[in-house]
């Protein structure tokens, strides 16, 4: 670095000579090394950014989680930012849900016992005989991914998470990506900030 | 006639039997097929779909959209703005308290609003992963990484003092600032670079974000974090209140960067003028201990002993290289040890030999067979030689680091007055106030 900005120094040398002393010198050097630093952000700027890109935001990959509930813990924010999301096209609409029923439940009603969310933040709804609707009251789920673990184990997976982009602060490390065992979390680009689990 | 008709009715219902049979049969095979290819088509779709008689409407997939772009440029011209008004504040102005004002601006855009991400100091690992692999760096990320850089080129560490929220935490907290002894904060002084170089080591070979992993004031920033980190935040800012800023000073990578670039400044902090009357005040007040006094007499020693030392520095100059590099060689084995790769191998191998019940969530995850380990210690070993690689370049660097700065302090530099150091001054404009002279309107 330091040689290239001698080099130049010594090509532009002579039109300073007019004006004497060693600081001039010095100033010539500086003004030097600032241009060829200038010059090397020129390059990375040209050769590093991705201008069509967009931002990049962090996600989950439905199809690598294997819901092991580190979500829940991992997250900076104290309620994690990973939520439980539904893709209602592709649910089943079942009366015995593998997300929503504890294998052990013996009947397969709304009592708080035979619910698999520790929250509550599955509802079920009653449409007709024998489809049911459920619903994930946000505000409530900690993204520990238990239903997603049964409507994936039993069900069509309709039930999957997500890192909420409202909800994530942006880190620039993600801390659950870092602790994922299954290295389902990667950057995407902002435009398309949601991944589907079909 | 009677029976002709009936005859002709029972005809035309038979026909009209075999034909809804027919489309019966049509319709029936239209469906399973279509089922087959809803099938094929959702993979796992084990119940179907069910068709509601109620009039019950499947409702749509809201998930909503991630933060505006322009939101990010609002961002990154808050940082030009904050950068231009801090230039103006401590150069042209030089007003402690306008940058205390700013100061407090940063700490709650920079900080409490954008929670501390991405900040500078960690967008060095941004720019070193996608200098090293495929890593995707955003307009707005390397904006944030160089617009500091660029204004240190030509005003200084503005960035430290008015811009950046860790700086103004500090700032804020050193309430009695101590000096600290010359050879310790020398000492201490090397941390930076050390930190550096790790944080481009991890970054270049994917082994995650050291800066960030380690920054201690995000926890503020976010308002929620671990015990251990808040306990570590909260133990840097009360150490803050008696060493100023020790965070800057002997942790933060990016500073190092900044003092390169500074080191080249067009504008500096001006401090004296004819009329100082050497009374101390300014470099007393200096938290940063960035305030050099003037040279009053010429060296008292003899010539032949000054030049005999210098030589020896330069003559030691490839011992420390030569020391730098060999200790980065023998180290590179335990830093590597920390790389993602090679404790995830660790953990695989530790499963593989223990009993088949006690496997751990990552070779669940991984679904690992003998496949994946191949992959895995290749990468493993990539990483450790990556690492040999780069613990020597940094043992080098350091070498020439310490080589050159016992060449620095054997030479002689004259200084008519007082004069701050652009590559440690953090540029907080304390010093402007302590003038008894009032040089401030002086100086201009």
């Amino acid at each position: 670095m330091k040689k290239q900005s001698g080099q130049s120094e010594e090509d532009k040398k002579t039109d300073d000579t007019a004006e004497s002393a060693p600081v001039n010198r010095r100033d010539f050097m500086k003004t030097a090394c600032r241009a060829l630093a200038l010059a090397v952000m020129a390059v990375g700027f040209r050769r590093l950014v991705n201008l069509d890109g967009g931002e990049m935001v962090w996600q989950i990959d439905p199809k690598k989680c294997i819901h092991c509930g580190r979500c829940a813990t991992d997250c900076v924010r104290d309620q994690s930012a990973v939520r439980c999301v539904r893709a209602f096209d592709v649910c089943g609409y079942c009366k015995l849900c593998g997300g929503y029923h504890r294998i052990s439940s013996g009947r397969l009603d709304t009592a708080a016992e035979n619910q698999l969310c520790p929250t509550g933040a599955l509802v079920r709804t009653y449409i007709e005989e024998p489809f049911y609707e459920y619903r994930v009251i946000e505000e409530l789920c900690n993204g520990c991914g238990l239903c997603a673990k049964g409507c994936t184990a039993f069900g069509n997976g309709s039930l999957y998470l997500q890192i909420r982009h409202h909800l994530c602060a942006g880190c620039n490390e993600c801390r659950i990506a870092v602790n994922c065992p299954a290295q389902a979390i990667s950057q995407i680009s902002s435009r398309n900030p949601y991944v589907s689990p079909m | 006639m009677g029976a002709m008709m009936r005859k002709k009715t029972i005809t035309n219902s038979r026909r009209q039997q075999i034909a809804s049979a027919t489309l019966r049969a049509g319709k029936f095979a239209a469906c399973l097929i279509i089922l087959l290819f809803a099938a094929a088509a959702l993979g796992s779709d084990r119940f179907p779909r069910p068709e509601f008689q109620t009039g019950y409407e499947i409702p749509p997939n809201e998930l909503g959209v991630a933060r505006a772009a322009f939101l990010f440029y609002i961002d990154a011209a808050v940082l030009f703005a904050a950068l231009c008004a801090a230039s103006y504040l401590v150069l042209k102005k030089r007003s402690r308290k306008g940058v205390l004002a700013l100061m407090l601006f940063s700490a709650v855009y920079f900080g409490f609003y954008k929670k501390g991400c991405v900040c500078s100091l960690g967008s060095i690992q941004n720019i070193t992963a996608a200098v090293f692999s495929n890593y995707q760096v955003s307009i707005t990320v390397f904006l944030i990484f160089a617009l500091p850089l660029v204004f240190a080129l030509f005003f200084g560490r503005v960035f430290c003092s008015g811009v950046c929220p860790l700086g103004a935490l500090q700032d804020i907290a050193a309430v009695r600032a101590k000096k600290v002894p010359a050879r310790l904060s020398a000492v201490l002084g090397f941390i930076p670079h050390i930190y550096l170089g790790l944080a481009i080591l991890f970054a270049a070979t994917g082994g995650g974000f050291i800066i960030c992993r380690f920054d201690p004031f995000v926890g503020i920033f976010r308002l929620s974090a671990p015990f251990g980190m808040m306990l570590v935040s909260v133990g840097i800012l009360l150490l803050g209140i008696f060493i100023a800023r020790p965070y800057c000073r002997y942790l933060c990578p990016y500073g190092v960067i900044l003092g390169w670039m500074s080191a080249f400044s067009k504008y500096r902090v001006k401090i004296c003028s004819a009329t100082c009357a050497g009374c101390r005040l300014c470099e007393n007040s200096c938290p940063a201990d960035a305030i050099l006094p003037p040279t009053t007499d010429p060296v008292n020693e003899e010539r032949s002993r000054s030049l005999l030392r210098l030589k020896t520095y330069i003559a030691l100059l490839p011992v420390w290289i030569i020391a730098g590099a060999a200790a980065g060689w023998f180290s590179a084995d335990i830093v590597s040890s920390f790389h993602p790769d090679v404790k995830l191998l660790r953990v695989v191998e530790l499963d593989q030999a223990g009993a088949a019940g006690a496997r751990s969530l990552e070779s669940e995850g991984l679904r690992i067979d003998a496949e994946v380990i191949t992959v895995l210690r290749a990468r493993s070993d990539a990483a450790k030689k990556s690492f040999k690689l780069g613990m020597v370049i940094l043992g080098v660097y350091l070498g020439i680091v310490a080589g050159a700065r016992s060449i620095r302090r054997s030479t002689f530099k004259k200084r008519a007055c007082y004069e701050a150091d652009p590559v440690t001054c953090v540029s907080c404009g304390r010093c402007y106030g302590y003038c008894p002279k009032g040089t401030n309107s002086a100086i201009q």
